[in-house]
């Protein structure tokens, strides 16, 4: 008799005890990771096999025909479609209806209930106000207030009326002061297991406030602030306007960040898509994985920027910068000027001071206008790169194109030198920075603007 | 015995394919390379299969016809 596999049984199993896990505790397994990491099912799937398959062949048990059978294999194509669409839903999410996912799991019974809110309350020696909303979306404006106002709209999805009501009374909108903070929270976790509430609130509060908002799906858009603002969220659309405090955003998830007019430091911190910032007097720092486009302009303050494979720092950006997975284009920025990455086309215009480039693929092009201050040292692993100098430029130039031709616009001060399939170009036009520039696969143009 | 490896290749393609494609997953989910691109390692993994079960039927066919072959 031929042995029965045990991977019917195992995955029956392991299926269970993710629902279980899920249902239990819903922080350690969200819909995020299992976005993340089904693939390991497949992994140990064949490893089980692997080892059952060892086992039957040290007992000299008779092998199955074949290791992983057809049925199964159609069980392994189910996965992996589940899988994929469970991993694109999570990537793109928030560009889908709301109502598919949530934190609380697949959302497709019941109908929406809507509540008004409404809540004010004078504030006076207050320093921070903290909005505490789960779900939902927050706008707060400053002003020349001394009462914080909320209005809004809760949204309560349930199948009956009273069920729906039963959830709003427990989960009224509360504006609480803590010492020196005022706490606005709209108390969705104090909500039946399996309602959902939503909140959409709007609030104006004295500028002079800090602002700390939380939450785990739902934007934030945040206007007209002296202080400081700190968001935190899992999933959210955050866009600052107009704060003269500083900036911290945590998100681990993010459609966009849209920062403008800030006085003081920036910093975003985690996952997200596009980031827009603009007129930023203070620092920039982007720690994180950003898929989406980067768009800045006029950053007073140096940026440095570390998002899965890239680097980027620069001291300042009068100009504007635009990088998506594929580009980086930049125009009129103040250097020392550092971009690493491993795939992208770059072109930057008008740059000042040192420039180091390390792509592993890409071409480059660079227009300085003016010779800058600094040394130049541009690689790229397979690329062609024009570089294109002021007629009149002093500089020291050293060019190598190991698998590529050289082509040169400088008449005989620059030497040029063929090696086989390697072009090197040596020699200066007088004392300047060093320009290091070399690719293993492409071309190489210096030419005159 | 001799005779069995072959078979055991057979059977373990499966499962070793099968942990390929978990990785390739895996690799697309947790780095830049997607599984539309690293796909081929996929092909070239079951190539390198096919090849091993073809050379050990090889190996098994000269082991019997030097025994004289079997009835």
């Amino acid at each position: 008799m031929k042995p029965r596999s045990l991977i019917g049984p195992l995955l029956l199993i392991l299926i269970g005890a993710l629902f279980l896990l899920h249902n239990l505790r819903p922080d350690l397994l969200s819909f995020a990771v299992l976005a993340m990491y089904w693939p390991y099912i497949l992994i140990a799937w064949g490893v089980i096999r692997l080892i059952e398959i060892g086992f039957w062949w040290i007992l000299k048990k008779p092998l199955p025909r074949a290791g992983v059978s057809g049925g199964e294999w159609a069980l392994v194509v189910l996965i992996c479609l589940i899988g994929l669409g469970t991993s694109a839903a999570h990537r793109y999410g928030p560009r889908l209806p709301p109502l598919i996912m949530n934190g609380r799991g697949i959302e497709f019974f019941g109908e929406p209930f809507d509540y008004p809110l409404s809540a004010s309350k004078p504030v006076s020696n207050v320093k921070r106000l903290v909005i505490e909303n789960l779900h939902g979306n927050a706008r707060v404006v400053g002003g020349d207030v001394t009462t914080i106002q909320v209005t809004g709209r809760k949204t309560i999805r349930a199948f009956q009326q009273s069920d729906a009501d039963d959830a709003d009374r427990k989960t009224p909108l509360e504006v609480i002061i803590q010492g020196e903070d005022v706490i606005v929270k709209t108390n969705q976790d104090k909500a039946p297991e399996d309602r959902r509430v939503s909140a959409d609130i709007e609030l104006t509060v004295p500028r002079n406030l800090n602002i700390r908002a939380t939450g785990r799906r739902g934007d934030f858009d945040i206007l007209g602030i002296n202080g400081d603002v700190e968001v935190e969220s899992g999933n959210a659309g955050v866009r600052l306007q107009d704060i003269a405090g500083k900036v911290r955003v945590d998100l681990h998830r993010s459609d966009v960040v849209r920062a403008v007019n800030v006085k003081k430091d920036v910093e975003i911190l985690g996952k997200g898509g596009d980031i827009e910032l603009e007129n930023i007097e203070g620092k920039v720092i982007l720690n994180g994985y950003f898929s989406g486009d980067m768009q800045c302009r006029d950053l007073k303050g140096s940026l440095e920027l570390q998002s899965g494979g890239t680097e980027l720092r620069f001291a300042k950006l009068p100009g504007q910068l635009h990088m998506d997975l594929g580009d980086f284009t930049a125009t009129n920025i103040v250097g020392p000027v550092r971009l690493a990455a491993r795939s992208r086309d770059i072109r930057i215009e008008d740059f000042t001071d040192s420039l180091e480039l390390r792509i592993e693929r890409g071409d480059i092009e660079l227009f300085p206008k003016q010779m800058p201050n600094g040394s130049i040292d541009v690689t790229t692993g397979s690329g062609n790169i024009e570089l294109a100098l002021p007629a009149q430029a002093k500089f020291d130039l050293s060019a190598t194109a190991l698998r590529g031709e050289v082509t040169n616009d400088f008449g005989p001060v620059l030497k040029l030198v063929d090696e086989g399939r390697k072009s090197l170009l040596r020699g200066g036009t007088g004392k300047g920075p060093k320009i290091t520039i070399a690719t293993d696969r492409g071309s190489i143009t210096v030419r005159k603007d | 015995m001799n005779n069995n490896w072959q078979g055991l290749i057979r059977v373990l393609r499966g499962p070793i394919l099968l942990i390929t494609l978990g990785v390739l997953f895996l690799v697309g989910q947790t780095t830049m390379h997607s599984i539309w691109r690293t796909w081929p390692v996929f092909l070239i993994m079951y190539g390198v299969l096919k090849l091993l079960e073809r050379i050990t039927a090889r190996e098994t066919n000269e082991f019997s016809s030097q025994q004289g072959g079997s009835i």
